[in-house]
């Protein structure tokens, strides 16, 4: 199948919009595919903490069942928050099919971020923002994967409530009392753990 | 050459591999498929609700004082807990299924279980209305072994004389006692007085009656109270209910069968009591009626294949001797026993009504003319 003979820019494209164009014309998913290569390469090594290798080889299950499932895709949810869900399942199935793996390396996370993070969960402002920024997976690499990935979804990925809810299929009452926990397990981690 | 990025990598697997969606039907059906399972276990849920209010209203809850030492011996005793843990169990699973549909992951699980356990109460109430409650117990009871022992034991916990508890049907009422049929065909002598009857109304033969007292000798029972409404009960005991349809004895159920013939027999006794359950088996449809008549003995057949001729009719050579059921009751007849030059036309439409049948040339002269009769065409002579 061709790409599209075209010389529109699909960039511009709703998400929804390109998923039935691409089940009209298969190579519309290649643009799908880009639009969430980077984001959900980073949302797979913050909440798995496995190797860049190895978490590219996830992503293309990712987008292998994303495709295989497009007919599946509910239009009332954001096309992110399916996105995110198939790639949450798989990182899941990954976790549990591999639980003894080495450690893989950090993705770099901007100061901006580190600032949310360190502000929702109220961190002691004498933290250095710097050690932290680049310790803050040490801590997350403790934490139980449930509470984990709220707290990256919340802060790192800054999705909302009701994202968060369609991503993790929980509702969004139990999403509110998971990311209180999780926050609470940060801070203890961070008082074990002392990164001054 | 220009490396490639992982997304078209990944594109060129999805051609190389020939990956399609997969269709919009499978979905759909997995859709309805969740949704179906959901409803079912509801309706099932909604069932077991049903009986659980049928055991309930028939729990003797008015009562409970005189049968149990407190409310708190009452529940144990009367709790249906089979039936409370089978709702339990298709909450659970009408909840996963609810789970499992788009978006049943938006409510939490207590609003989902919640929910299910009004929708049951109000599914199980209008199921019970409808009499789905005492149909399943009477199926159950019927089918499932230990039911009664285990799961409504409200019949076994009754029929307890050495506890102060009988349960029957009223044979025979005299002034100060009446004579008593139970289940097990055992008859007893119950002294009473009116005062003790609940409600007070007056007892007639044929209806079931719960008798509180104590047993004074074998098959004597001294009344302290009588209950006159029936309990959740089935088989003979429910037999008063107009709704013949549940009349039907199970005959395929050799040991049921057999206590209807008793229970047939020890009528002979009690000619009211007879007359009264007669009455009732008037009500049935035509084909349960007589298909009960038959297997009660009342009706001796209802087809010819029905009766066998007798070895001595068979070994006889001056007729080719028949059984035929005529008025349910089988007859040795003779359908050759008029003039041998009809031998031919057997078979064949021989008469219209019985004074087109002649048989004088039955060699038995005692063959009268009430014994000489069209049947289904045909002259016969009835011999036996």
């Amino acid at each position: 199948m061709n790409k599209p003979q075209t010389n529109e820019n699909f960039s511009d494209y709703p998400d929804e919009e390109l998923v039935a164009m691409t089940l009209e014309n298969q190579s519309f998913f290649l643009y799908l595919m880009k639009r969430y290569e980077q984001k959900l390469l980073r949302y797979i090594l913050r909440i798995s903490n496995i190797s860049y290798e190895e978490a590219e080889d996830v992503l293309q299950d990712i987008f292998i069942k994303v495709y295989q499932n497009l007919n599946g895709f509910d239009s009332e949810l954001k096309f992110s928050s399916w996105i995110y869900r198939i790639a949450h399942n798989e990182v899941i199935n990954n976790f549990r099919k591999n639980k003894a793996r080495a450690h893989g390396h950090a993705v770099s996370i901007d100061e901006n971020l580190i600032n949310k993070l360190v502000s929702g969960i109220n961190v002691e402002k004498e933290i250095d923002q710097k050690y932290l920024q680049k310790n803050i997976y040490k801590i997350l690499e403790k934490m139980d994967i449930k509470y984990r990935e709220v707290l990256v979804l919340k802060f790192l990925e800054e999705k909302d409530y009701k994202e968060i809810s369609d991503i993790l299929k929980k509702p969004m009452g139990t999403i509110a009392t998971l990311i209180n926990r999780a926050k609470n397990k940060f801070l203890e981690e961070l008082k074990l753990n002392p990164i001054k | 050459m220009n490396k490639k990025s992982l997304s078209e990598r990944i594109f060129n697997k999805i051609k190389e591999k020939k990956i399609i969606p997969r269709p919009r039907w499978e979905f759909l059906l997995k859709n309805y498929i969740v949704w179906l399972l959901g409803v079912i276990s509801l309706i099932i849920g909604s069932l077991s609700v049903s009986v659980i209010i049928f055991m309930f209203k028939f729990s003797d809850f008015d009562i409970y004082e005189s049968l149990h030492n407190n409310f708190f011996e009452f529940l144990i005793s009367n709790l249906p807990y089979f039936w409370i843990i089978f709702l339990i169990l298709f909450i659970v699973v009408a909840d996963y299924n609810f789970k499992q549909t788009k978006k049943g992951y938006k409510y939490k699980l207590s609003t989902i279980i919640l929910s299910s356990i009004i929708i049951s109460i109000f599914l199980g109430s209008s199921l019970f209305a409808f009499g789905s409650g005492e149909l399943i117990d009477n199926i159950m009871s019927r089918q499932a072994p230990f039911y009664s022992e285990l799961i409504n034991r409200n019949i076994k916990n009754w029929d307890n004389p050495e506890g102060g508890k009988l349960i029957g049907i009223v044979a025979a009422i005299q002034k100060n006692d009446l004579n008593l049929l139970t289940h097990d065909q055992k008859e007893w002598v119950v002294f009473y007085n009116s005062n003790q009857v609940l409600p007070q109304k007056e007892i007639k033969v044929g209806e079931p009656i719960r008798i509180i007292g104590e047993k004074q000798e074998e098959n004597i029972f001294k009344a302290k109270q009588i209950l006159l409404m029936p309990p959740p009960g089935r088989e003979f005991i429910n037999r008063n209910r107009k709704d013949m349809q549940r009349l039907m004895p199970n005959f395929n159920d050799p040991e049921e069968k057999n206590r209807m013939k008793e229970m047939i027999k020890k009528m002979e006794k009690y000619p009211e009591l007879r007359e009264t359950m007669m009455e009732r088996l008037e009500m049935a449809p035509l084909e349960m009626k007589q298909n009960l008549k038959k297997e009660l003995g009342l009706y001796e057949c209802l087809i010819h294949s029905d009766c066998k001729t007798p070895f001595e009719y068979m070994v006889r050579s001056d007729c080719p001797f028949e059984s035929r059921c005529l008025e349910n009751k089988c007859r040795v007849v003779c359908p050759r026993a008029f003039d041998s030059k009809l031998k031919e036309s057997i078979n064949k439409k021989q008469c219209g009504e019985n004074k087109d049948c002649q048989c004088e040339h039955y060699k038995d002269k005692n063959i009268n003319n009430e014994n000489c009769r069209c049947v289904e065409g045909q002259c016969l002579a009835i011999v036996e």
